[in-house]
């Protein structure tokens, strides 16, 4: 079966890095919107219950929903089908984790902090970026890359409602029972859940402020 | 420099109204160390915050360098104020010296000048700068983070300095060290301090006017030797205890340190009884007496009994009559005169010359030493 595998993606690489760019595509644009929207929603939750509540109800029911569910529900809808939908559901879909860490990352800052950075006269703005989002930002970055991994695997199903990526050769592969196909999307779409949670996972590391990771190591 | 007037914070409304601080009057000298003190909830840590905007006052006034903070921008008071608390707070994320320069940098002060600031205060507490300017706060011990807590309160340079309780996370051997440091420290730069504690040691050991409160109110406010010497009530001796209190040699009365069950004696008994009594109630002296242990008429003591043994008769006998007697409310000091005879034991005695008490020679020695411990009575 591995040879099989190995002859396909050969011969088939240009359709191999074609179907990798789009899967890419349906991971970069929905976590990136996500993660523009997420951002500035977790630091009101934080601030206001008012903001807190609503907010972090909607994004748990949406993670509960089955991310096929989300998808194929896109096209009742009226987005049709096609990248858009895909990319809609996946944009929703990507939105608790990067939320909640953001939420998480800024009320875990110490009470004494907080204390200590408001009576020494930090308007609320300096206090949560001098302090409150130095120190939260490796947890946000968490939220970012739990994210990704995520909707790199959930992605593969966007080729259910026509959204191509590598989903499309699982599918077609498990349509024509043919395991070298499966493994056309399935390996490279492991490879890079891998890379990104690697490659994330140092990012997490190097904003880590320094004198954190010398708390951390104590 | 800073005053209180009819100061008042209430808490919530209706039934569930908790009146926190009650209509409080302070007056607080330039260059004076006060200390709020009292009990859990008397309000002495919202009347810190007040002072600061951390808490807004329901009604009345502060007063900084006469002007009132109500009208004033939260953000600028704070920056013109010192602030430590027990947690620390210091900022895990920045080195030292970014720790201390928090306030300078808000204020736009220039880096070079910031830096030499810095490292003439970390000189001042003793950590050599080139050293902990970079290092950050995780690698520092406890008190020393507390010291920077301090100087970042210091850095830029306020009148006035706000503590709310900043040694209480302390081990006791550091907080000790802290509050010398930190009652030498404010001399030298001879800076106003407010200092919440309800530790009473620290209190008396720190402060130049001691303000106890109890549920809102300031029950007393007054210099440690005044609030040692003259409690205003019941409450305040409760509170600074009476092991606080005795230190007074100069006002203790005997009544105060005497053994006050002594082993009373009749006259008329014979020697051997009082000795097989004094072996059971492992004592060595008695008090003879007459009337039906009304009246004290001498002295005696076990040695004296087996000494004189065998010469029967009654203790009357054998007592020794020049015994010394003292009145209840003399005070030591004029004790400690009798004793310095020869007079080993001293009667306590009531107006009728009842016994009511024993000081011996060895007791009131120990007394007397406990007393003069700290600090020497005015001669």
């Amino acid at each position: 079966m591995l040879e099989g595998f190995f002859e396909l993606l050969i011969q088939r690489q240009d359709d191999v890095l074609w179907a990798v760019r789009e899967h890419l595509y349906l991971v970069f644009v929905p976590v990136g919107f996500a993660t523009l929207v997420t951002i500035p929603l977790g630091i009101l939750a934080s601030r206001y219950q008012l903001v807190e509540i609503p907010v972090m109800a909607i994004a748990n029911v949406l993670q509960t929903i089955p991310s096929l569910a989300l998808l194929a529900i896109m096209i009742p809808l009226g987005f049709g089908i096609g990248q858009r939908p895909a990319i809609i559901a996946l944009f929703l879909y990507s939105l608790l984790p990067i939320l909640r860490n953001t939420y998480i990352g800024i009320r875990a800052v110490d009470d004494g902090i907080k204390e200590a950075a408001t009576g020494m006269g930090m308007t609320y703005f300096q206090r949560l970026y001098m302090v409150e989002l130095p120190i939260a930002i490796p947890v946000i970055i968490g939220g970012i890359r739990t994210s990704t991994v995520i909707i790199i695997g959930t992605a593969t199903l966007a080729a259910l409602i026509g959204g191509g990526g590598l989903g499309d050769f699982i599918i077609t592969g498990l349509g024509m029972v043919r395991d070298e196909l499966i493994l056309l999307g399935a390996i490279p779409a492991a490879v890079l859940a891998l890379v990104a949670d690697f490659v994330l996972g140092k990012v997490e590391y190097l904003v880590t402020p320094r004198g954190i990771r010398i708390a951390r190591e104590k | 420099m800073l005053e209180l007037k009819e100061l008042t914070k209430v808490f919530g409304s209706g039934d569930e109204k908790f009146v926190a601080v009650d209509n409080i009057n302070l007056t607080v000298e330039e260059g004076q160390f006060v200390v709020l003190i009292g009990p859990s909830g008397c309000g002495k840590t919202t009347t810190l915050k007040m002072i600061n905007h951390l808490v807004e006052p329901s009604s009345g006034e502060i007063l900084i360098n006469g002007r009132s903070t109500k009208d004033m921008n939260a953000v600028k008071l704070r920056r013109e104020i010192g602030y430590v608390i027990q947690s620390i707070g210091l900022f895990p994320h920045l080195n030292i010296a970014s720790n201390v320069e928090v306030v300078p940098k808000l204020n736009r002060v220039p880096k070079k000048v910031r830096r030499k600031r810095t490292y003439e205060l970390l000189d001042l507490v003793g950590l050599d700068p080139d050293i902990y300017a970079d290092r950050y706060p995780a690698e520092l011990s406890g008190g020393q983070q507390q010291r920077i807590g301090v100087l970042r309160a210091l850095a830029a340079e306020p009148d006035l300095i706000l503590m709310d309780e900043p040694f209480g996370a302390l081990d006791p051997i550091t907080r000790d060290q802290l509050q010398d440091e930190m009652k030498d420290l404010q001399k030298r730069l001879s800076k106003t301090i407010v200092f919440v504690t309800h530790d009473m040691d620290e209190a008396l050991a720190m402060a130049d006017v001691v303000v106890l409160m109890q549920e809102g109110h300031i029950v007393q406010a007054a210099s440690p030797k005044e609030m040692l010497a003259r409690p205003a009530n019941e409450f305040v001796r409760e509170f600074i205890g009476e092991d606080r209190l005795a230190p007074q040699p100069d006002t203790t009365p005997v009544s105060e340190v005497m053994d006050a069950n002594p082993m009373l004696v009749d006259a008329k008994e014979p020697p051997g009884t009082v000795l097989k009594r004094m072996r059971q109630t492992n004592t060595d002296i008695a008090v003879v007496t007459t009337h039906n242990r009304q009246r004290a008429v001498g002295i005696i003591t076990a040695n004296r009994i087996q000494s004189q043994q065998g010469k029967g008769g009654t203790v009357e006998d054998l007592m020794y009559r020049d015994m010394s007697t003292v009145r209840g409310n003399t005070t030591l000091r004029d004790a400690a005169a009798e004793l310095a005879s020869d007079t080993r034991i001293l009667c306590v005695v009531d107006r009728s010359r009842r016994p009511v008490g024993l000081v011996s020679r060895p007791w009131l020695l120990e007394s007397l030493v406990g007393l003069w411990d700290e600090g020497s009575p005015d001669k």
